[in-house]
Parts: C-alpha cells; structure tokens; sequence
C-alpha cells in the first residue's frame, strides 16, 4: 500500500523534505512505520514529536495503516 | 424553536470562515469585531484574548519575530472542534478566532480570540477554554528568529 507522509516544523528540517510516499505492506501498524522513519533518521528519538493518520492524532502504535493514509510528522505545537 | 438555538446555528455557520490569515493581527481588526457586534443587543459580555509575541531572550540572544507555519488542514478542522465544543459547553452568542501564519514581529498579535455571551462567566470561561485548547491541540509551528536571524524552534509551555 502506499500512504503519504507529510513533515512539518522541524520535521521537515530533519528530514529535508516536506512530503513524501512511501510503500509499506498492507496492514501495517503505525508502529512500524514510526522504526521507519527513527531507522531513516535516528535523531527522531530525541524530539517530542505526535503522528496523525488522516488529519487526527493517534498514539496507538497498534493503529493499522491503510492504501491513502495521509501520516502527518507533527513537532511540539507553537501555537497562540 | 428558541431563539438561543437559532443564534448558535447562525454562528455555527462561522465554521467555514478559515482562522489561519497571513500576517500580524491589527488593532484595527481587533477594533472593528467590536463595532460589528454592537447591534447584537443579546450580548452582555465580550471577553478578548490578545496573545501577542514577546521577546523572550534565547541562547542569549533576543527574539524579533516568531514565523508561523501550520498543519494548515489539521489546524482548521481542531480549530473548528474547540469552537463547536466551546458553544456546547457554554451558552455563548459569538465566537471569532484568527491566528497568525507567516512572519510577526515582537509586540505584534498573532492570535485573537473573542468571545460575546448574555453574561460574563460564560464568555470569560469560554474563552480561557479556548486559549489553552488552541495551545495544546492545534497543529501550528514557530520559528523564533533572533536579532542575528538565526533562528530556534518554539515550544508551548
């Protein structure tokens, strides 16, 4: 399946990019696709950072991905 | 149908109106939120939220400027959640919410929350609720730029 990762903030920095697609096999958890990008870039470990699936944020790392998904590398929010 | 219903459904509308806007918040948008309200003869309170960028000093060095970026689909949908939930838990007439994106400078507004209720507890309640959901959910980043222009990335407190 392919899913969409988009990278915001400091994400974007660390990953030098703002988008991309990555092919993952089908029913794959969030979990995995989370040791794939700390395996891409292991500075991921020392940041605070939330994913969101399709514009919500999920924190279960059992959370099954599905064909489309848009993943989101979200940094600590500055907002206000 | 009551009235106070139909009120909230008129303002409910206000969902469509996008919060995220390029560039500082002006005193004379702040001003001019007040006159249009004031033929909204239902409304006994009005509480304002001003969040303005400060220069904080980081690495030793002052901050002129917070650039903002956001999530911008995420951002409206959360900003649009706490307004909805805002006028379930409070019986409030108006809300209105801009936030920054892009460049503002120290002493410039990068977020404007106003609240109009009957009476005041429900509008000041409303609007602290607002404040610190606005804070703690909605997908929005800041570069602090330094004097140098360099710059740090932010983190709400």
């Amino acid at each position: 399946m392919n899913i969409s990762v988009k990278y915001f903030g400091l994400m974007a920095e660390l990953f030098g990019k703002r988008d991309e697609t990555i092919q993952l096999d089908n029913g794959v958890p969030l979990g995995t696709l989370k040791s794939i990008l700390i395996s891409r870039k292991k500075e991921l470990k020392q940041f605070d950072f939330k994913l969101a699936v399709n514009l919500e944020v999920i924190t279960d790392e059992k959370f099954l991905l599905s064909d489309r998904d848009e993943i989101a590398l979200l940094p600590a929010y500055a907002g206000g | 149908m009551p009235e106070g219903k139909l009120i909230h459904m008129e303002t409910s509308k206000e969902k469509l109106k996008k919060v995220l806007h390029l560039g500082a918040i002006s005193a004379e948008k702040i001003a001019s939120s007040i006159a249009n309200h004031q033929h909204k003869t239902n409304i006994g309170a009005h509480d304002i939220f001003l969040g303005q960028v400060r220069a904080d000093i980081v690495n030793g060095k002052m901050v002129k400027a917070i650039d903002y970026s956001a999530y911008e689909e995420m951002a409206e949908q959360e900003f649009y959640r706490i307004r909805e939930k805002a006028f379930s838990t409070y019986d409030l007439t108006c809300m209105h919410i801009y936030h920054s994106l892009g460049r503002v400078n120290t002493g410039e507004i990068c977020l404007f929350v106003f609240v109009s209720s009957s009476h005041r507890k429900e509008a000041m309640d409303a609007c602290r609720y607002v404040v610190e959901e606005i804070k703690a959910t909605v997908p929005v980043f800041g570069k602090e730029i330094l004097e140098d222009e360099t710059y740090v990335w932010k983190e709400n407190t």
